[in-house]
């Protein structure tokens, strides 16, 4: 799993509300033109509190599975009944 | 200030009756009683407060009793032979109030008819959990927004690395008078003055995990290396609690609160499903069993069993329902979401985390019912203590009221205004500022990711069982990284100091949380030996505590006070569940 983190810059006002959100110092204000731009991803602890304060929604936040790492995949062939087996 | 009482002119000074640690609730919860008692009020915190740490990104569940409640049944469900169960019964409802102090700043709680529904959690038999309508983050905002309207002069961005004390010593005979820290992104220092600190900085973790690797580790705290804990730990406050916490189950790889008590709650116990398609924990064990760590043993036992992973499917649930998770745990939602899953369709993974870290088992400094530790002037709340011992872990509800309590033991302690404020001692000062920059004058030294991902793999070694050997090799690891590694990391900005900051507490903390679950000889919650796996309530029916003491730690045991107890301890020595067959 790694993160994807995009502010689309046709939708972003560059209010600055992601950048006091952020607790992990991931997105900074530039200092050549005040836009709003992600300057270390790799902090990024995939915590939505940016993509809920925007304003006007324009922040996405992927977490993009591996897929050797798709432990969940065998459980999408099973039709899931409250009442199955009860192993514990 | 004049220049000659401030002897570093790029130095900050802030003067206060309480400085107040820390941006979750115990530390909101506290600033607000504190400036309630007509103390003048500080709170500094390393990001903002309302948004770092835990509590913005917790779920959206509050746990409160009302008089009407049983109490007996409360007291049975919620507490332990080790824990303070006169305390708990005595205070339990002060978590009432502090419901009602939340819906009154603007908590959105969801209601029936004017009145805060409450929903079944774990381990009880009736409804005790209350709702908030858009989760953490927005609780957070409303006790941040009442936290400023009352007048808190609220300093930001800045990290605390170190307690002042009055005899200059760490540990100090003496007592704290202040806290130095520096500015995050700018590298400036600061000092505040105060005549009683109140930590709430929350448990500790390995900070700022790997965005891009599956360590399964990447729970919350997100921005917490325990700096607030090694802080208290180096002035001399004993530690208390370290053996029973720092492992809880949650989605793999988000860094959200795990959401249980809403999946249990509304989900019922059937939300939980093996590898293969086999559900477990739907009978057998009763929905008041369902504690975290009952959760988490039922986990490990799929895993054991080559059943695992373990998931949670809860598409047999109403959209209503589905509206309902997503209106009060909305991040881990969101998380589920953005990584693929359909939670109308697909079961999702759900695991327990790596040990050492991440926990929202609350541990650390031994406090009393008034927050305060064994230092004069040193208050402590929330996640960083032993919470007075009232229960095991610490969720939102024991944090807002512990917040209280330190609120109200430092505010008698300080005093009124007329009590002078202690003296700065600028060379104990000046030694704190040299520690926190000297990976600025490194030259080809390790990076903080090189260390990070050491500890990283240490934590993992750990899993899933404890042992001699593999807590004796830990021990050994952890001694190397504090004496080659620690001193060799370098940084070339504040960013970097920070990050660093945050990743050396982590060390000594992790050494104390060994060193007392290596010292008990036996199995018992969280506490998970393979080479002794009875819960031994012949001989651990008791605390373990550490303090520091030179260089080095003391480590000892401490009877439970009869006081405590209200239900007859159990006296035998069972096989911890997750070794029965």
């Amino acid at each position: 799993m790694y993160i994807k983190l995009d502010i689309q810059p046709v939708v972003c006002i560059s209010c600055g509300v992601c950048v006091d959100s952020c607790p992990t110092d991931v997105i900074a204000l530039s200092d050549s033109n005040g836009g709003v731009f992600v300057a270390h991803v790799e902090d990024c602890q995939g915590c939505f509190l940016c993509v809920m304060d925007c304003p006007v929604d324009a922040i996405f936040l992927k977490q993009v599975r591996v897929p050797s790492e798709e432990i969940g995949a065998q459980w999408r062939t099973i039709d899931v009944k409250p009442s199955q087996t009860v192993t514990t | 200030m004049t220049a000659a009482e401030n002897p570093y002119a790029d130095t900050i000074v802030t003067e206060s009756d309480i400085l107040v640690v820390g941006g979750g609730i115990s530390a909101l919860f506290a600033a607000c009683k504190a400036k309630e008692l007509g103390r003048d009020v500080v709170l500094v915190d390393k990001a903002r407060p309302g948004r770092s740490g835990c509590t913005a990104v917790a779920s959206g569940v509050f746990h409160f009793y009302k008089r009407s409640d049983d109490q007996e049944a409360v007291v049975q469900g919620l507490t332990s032979p080790v824990t303070n169960q006169e305390l708990f019964k005595r205070t339990m409802y002060e978590t009432e109030e502090a419901a009602m102090f939340m819906d009154a700043i603007g908590v959105e709680f969801i209601k029936e008819r004017g009145e805060i529904v409450r929903v079944g959690g774990p381990r009880l038999s009736f409804g005790h959990s209350a709702m908030m309508a858009q989760g953490g983050p927005q609780m957070a905002l409303a006790l941040r927004a009442e936290t400023l309207r009352r007048g808190v002069r609220v300093v930001e961005i800045v990290m605390i690395t170190g307690l002042l004390t009055s005899d200059g010593d760490l540990p100090t005979s003496g007592s704290v008078t202040g806290a130095v820290g520096f500015n995050t992104r700018t590298g400036q220092c600061h000092v505040f003055r105060a005549k009683a600190v109140i930590i709430a900085t929350g448990p500790f973790g390995i900070p700022f995990n790997r965005y891009d690797k599956s360590f399964n580790t990447r729970l919350m705290p997100i921005d917490s290396g325990g700096e607030g804990l090694n802080a208290m730990y180096e002035c001399g406050t004993v530690m208390s609690k370290l053996e029973i916490g720092y492992r809880t189950p949650g989605p793999p790889e988000f860094c959200n609160a795990p959401g249980l008590e809403m999946f249990t709650a509304i989900g019922g116990n059937s939300v939980w499903m093996n590898r293969l398609g086999e559900r477990f924990l739907s009978e057998g064990f009763r929905k008041e069993e369902f504690g975290r760590s009952s959760i988490m043993t039922a986990i490990l036992r799929e895993n054991f069993g080559g059943r695992g992973p373990a998931g949670i499917n809860i598409s047999h649930l109403s959209p209503e329902q589905h509206r309902l998770f997503e209106q009060v745990i909305p991040i881990i939602m969101l998380n589920y979401k953005s990584a693929g899953y359909d939670m109308t369709k697909d079961t999702v993974p759900y695991s327990v985390g790596a040990p050492i870290g991440k926990g929202v088992n609350g541990a650390g400094a031994r406090i009393d019912e008034n927050g305060a530790t064994n230092i004069p002037g040193l208050y402590a709340a929330g996640n960083c203590t032993d919470g007075a011992y009232v229960c095991l872990g610490q969720a939102l509800d024991s944090c807002a009221i512990i917040g209280w309590w330190a609120a109200r033991g430092a505010a008698a302690y300080a005093g009124d205004r007329a009590k002078a404020l202690p003296a700065i001692d600028w060379t104990q000062v000046a030694r704190f500022q040299a520690r926190h920059a000297a990976p600025l004058k490194v030259k080809g030294g390790l990076t903080f990711e090189q260390v990070r991902d050491k500890l990283t793999a240490l934590q993992i070694s750990l899993t899933p069982t404890y042992n001699d050997k593999n807590i004796a090799a830990s021990l050994a690891n952890l001694q190397q990284i504090t004496e080659e590694d620690l001193p060799r990391l370098q940084a070339d900005s504040a960013r970097e100091l920070a990050r660093i900051a945050s990743l050396k507490p982590a060390v000594p903390i992790i050494e104390l949380v060994l060193a007392v679950m290596g010292h008990r000889t036996e199995s018992r919650g969280n506490l998970i030996r393979d080479d002794y796996p009875y819960t031994d309530n012949e001989k651990w029916l008791i605390h373990t505590l550490v303090q520091r003491d030179g260089k080095r730690f003391r480590l000892w045991d401490e009877e439970i006070p009869p006081a405590w107890r209200l239900l007859n301890p159990p006296t035998d020595r069972p096989l911890h569940p997750i070794f029965r067959k």
